[in-house]
């Protein structure tokens, strides 16, 4: 049996889990935190490159580890940031720890979202609750880089005005001539809502978007995906320019485990960004 | 090409067993024939099919893949030399099956490898299928392997082995003393062998159309859910399977920090692919019996044009409700 020591080994991001340490604890809206953090060892950092809409492992010794989206934009190195919701037994022992604690990371996974495809084009993001996580890292990649891409909108949908992710960072965005950002609330039963009021789906009214031009980028939960395709397809934007994060349990990363298989894909590897006319047709994955 | 009598076959096992952990099929204390390292079981000359395939040396029941001990965090390799006599043809396809899916990608599995290159496989071709529910031959393989993803490929010839070297490691095994040169007659009973010996379980015409009926999405899920009544859910299937490598994994406390290791798993489990939500995107037992199938007769053949089964008929041998690939594939040949 060898246990191959850390220090001797090569960097190896994939298999091998590296300590990283929180750095900030950013309180979202209740059960939602914005982790900060940072590998230990600078070598693992320097090396650590992610694109848009890719993930990483998150790993607690002795807990386990759960998929987690990257919500910092690659233009922003040295700092790995991720929104978590307190749901499991990996994301309920992350929200007991704080500034200075370790986790083990491993990653990034997947394919994210096509940048260089994107460039030159009309853009529209379509996120659902926490599905704006990694689509925060794909919003502030084109924001960061904004001359490179064309027209861009925001669209996003929460259940109510208390479930706002990003509330503050997002509120800065209103007021911006270069992009359109709509926001929807399903419910808001004190009345304080300036924005519209309902399904995210009743934004498209809002907006004109150019078909031959434009990509769009979704990330919602499962039940969204089919009625904001219905509506994108309605402004006839053809099916091949539209994007979309999948969430599967993907439990190694690596297209391994066989979790999160749909049909002949794994979500880990082939996505969890995939296009939509790629997957339209497969069992189980819309 | 050597000759080894079959009397010569433990010496042998022993003389390998010096510088590499062996594994051979004996038998446990309840008669059980399993592949076990050298001395753990007895002997009795069978090689028979055991239930559980090669892969269990390769690929084990639970293993440890990375360790947490104070601070530091190393992940775990075994590259222990492993010689396994008793290799049946079917279980080195899986073998090979495995390679593939385990480096697919460029995503090369560290802990499988490390294993998998410190490995002998001593094959046995099957002269007569080990049982009747063999059906290689209408996966369109046979009993014995042509290409040379062997190392040594050992052919019945009565009471000694034909062996054949199909790689530097395998003629390495060839030199040791217990063998004996081949005559010229050995060839020809190669020969003989290898024409007499089939495996027919299943009619090859089933098999070909159940596949037909699978990439054509003419298996409907209410097909599935009617025979997912009678399925137990104990992964039992999968466990057997020479190419199934799904795996859990769970950290375990041990005294310097805790363990993190793989454990198989199987997409016949409910909690196989829910989410911490509550959601599963595959719901119902139906969903998970035809995903078992369609990844093995549709979507391997898609990616790899080679199916997901070396027919060793192993699920149909253990399943306790009758729902193996046997079993399966003749209810979809039967479907009109």
């Amino acid at each position: 049996m060898g246990a191959e020591n850390l220090k001797a080994a090569p960097v190896d991001l994939m298999f091998q889990p590296h300590p990283a340490r929180i750095v900030r604890v950013l309180p979202q809206m209740e059960g939602h935190r914005l982790f900060q953090l940072r590998f230990v060892d600078d070598d693992a950092m320097l090396l650590f490159s992610h694109g848009p809409g890719q993930f990483v492992e998150v790993g607690i010794p002795g807990v386990g580890e759960a998929p987690i989206s990257l919500s910092s934009p690659p233009t922003r190195q040295g700092i790995v940031e991720i929104c978590v919701r307190e749901a499991g037994l990996v994301t309920s022992a992350l929200f007991r720890m704080n500034k200075g604690d370790q986790v083990a990371l491993r990653g990034p996974f997947g394919r994210g979202f096509s940048t260089d495809l994107f460039k030159g084009h009309d853009l529209l993001l379509v996120a659902g609750g926490l599905g704006l996580a990694p689509l925060r890292s794909l919003l502030w990649t084109i924001l960061d880089n904004r001359s490179e891409y064309g027209k861009l909108v925001l669209m996003y949908g929460s259940r109510s005005p208390d479930d706002v992710l990003f509330k503050y960072e997002l509120l800065s965005l209103m007021n911006r001539a270069d992009m359109q950002y709509l926001l929807s609330v399903d419910k808001d039963d004190e009345g304080i809502w300036r924005q519209y009021v309902g399904v995210v789906t009743g934004l498209f009214e809002k907006v004109e978007l150019d078909p031959g031009n434009t990509y769009c980028a979704l990330c919602g939960p499962p039940i969204m995906y089919r009625f904001v395709i219905r509506e994108i397809l309605k402004k006839k934007i053809s099916p091949k320019r539209i994007f979309v994060s999948l969430e599967r349990m993907m439990k190694c990363g690596v297209g391994k485990c066989g979790h999160c298989a749909i049909g002949q894909y794994y979500c880990c590897t082939d996505g969890p960004v995939f296009n939509y006319d790629e997957i339209r047709d497969v069992k189980e994955a819309l | 090409m050597k000759t080894l009598a079959k009397e010569m076959l433990e010496g042998l096992l022993r003389d390998i067993s010096r510088k590499a952990l062996v594994y051979c099929p004996q038998r446990n204390e309840r008669g059980d024939l399993l592949l076990l390292p050298l001395g753990e079981g007895t002997t009795d000359g069978c090689i028979g099919k055991t239930p559980i395939s090669a892969k269990i040396c390769l690929f084990p029941q639970i293993e440890d893949v990375v360790m947490f001990a104070g601070d530091g965090i190393s992940k775990v390799t075994d590259g222990r030399e492993t010689v396994v006599f008793g290799v049946r043809p079917c279980d080195m396809r899986g073998i090979v099956f495995m390679d593939r899916f385990m480096s697919r990608d460029n995503l090369v599995d560290p802990h499988y490898f490390a294993r998998r290159e410190a490995m002998t496989c001593m094959v046995v071709a099957c002269n007569e299928p080990p049982s009747e529910t063999c059906f290689c031959t209408a996966t369109g393989k046979r009993p014995f392997l042509t290409a040379t993803h062997y190392d040594v490929q050992f052919f019945d010839a009565g009471d000694y082995f034909i062996a054949l070297a199909g790689s530097k490691k395998g003629n390495r095994i060839l030199e040791d003393r217990h063998f004996k040169a081949a005559a010229e007659k050995d060839i020809e009973k190669v020969k003989r062998i290898k024409e007499n010996s089939s495996a027919a379980g299943m009619a090859a015409g089933e098999l070909e159309d159940a596949i037909k009926k699978l990439a054509e999405d003419r298996v409907d899920g209410l097909f599935w859910e009617k025979l997912a009544l009678r399925c137990i859910k104990c992964g039992g299937c999968a466990y057997v399977c020479p190419t199934c490598t799904c795996y859990n994994v769970q950290d375990y406390p041990f005294e310097f920090g805790y363990r993190r290791c793989r454990s198989w798993d199987s997409c016949l489990f409910s909690g196989f692919t829910r989410e911490t939500s509550g959601h599963n995107p595959r719901a119902t037992q139906g969903a998970r019996l035809a995903r078992r199938y369609e990844h093995k007769l549709k979507y391997d053949l898609m990616k790899y044009h080679e199916i997901g089964c070396v027919g060793c008929g192993r699920c149909s041998d253990v399943c306790p409700v009758g729902l193996g690939a046997i079993e399966i594939v003749r209810e979809i040949a039967l479907m009109p």
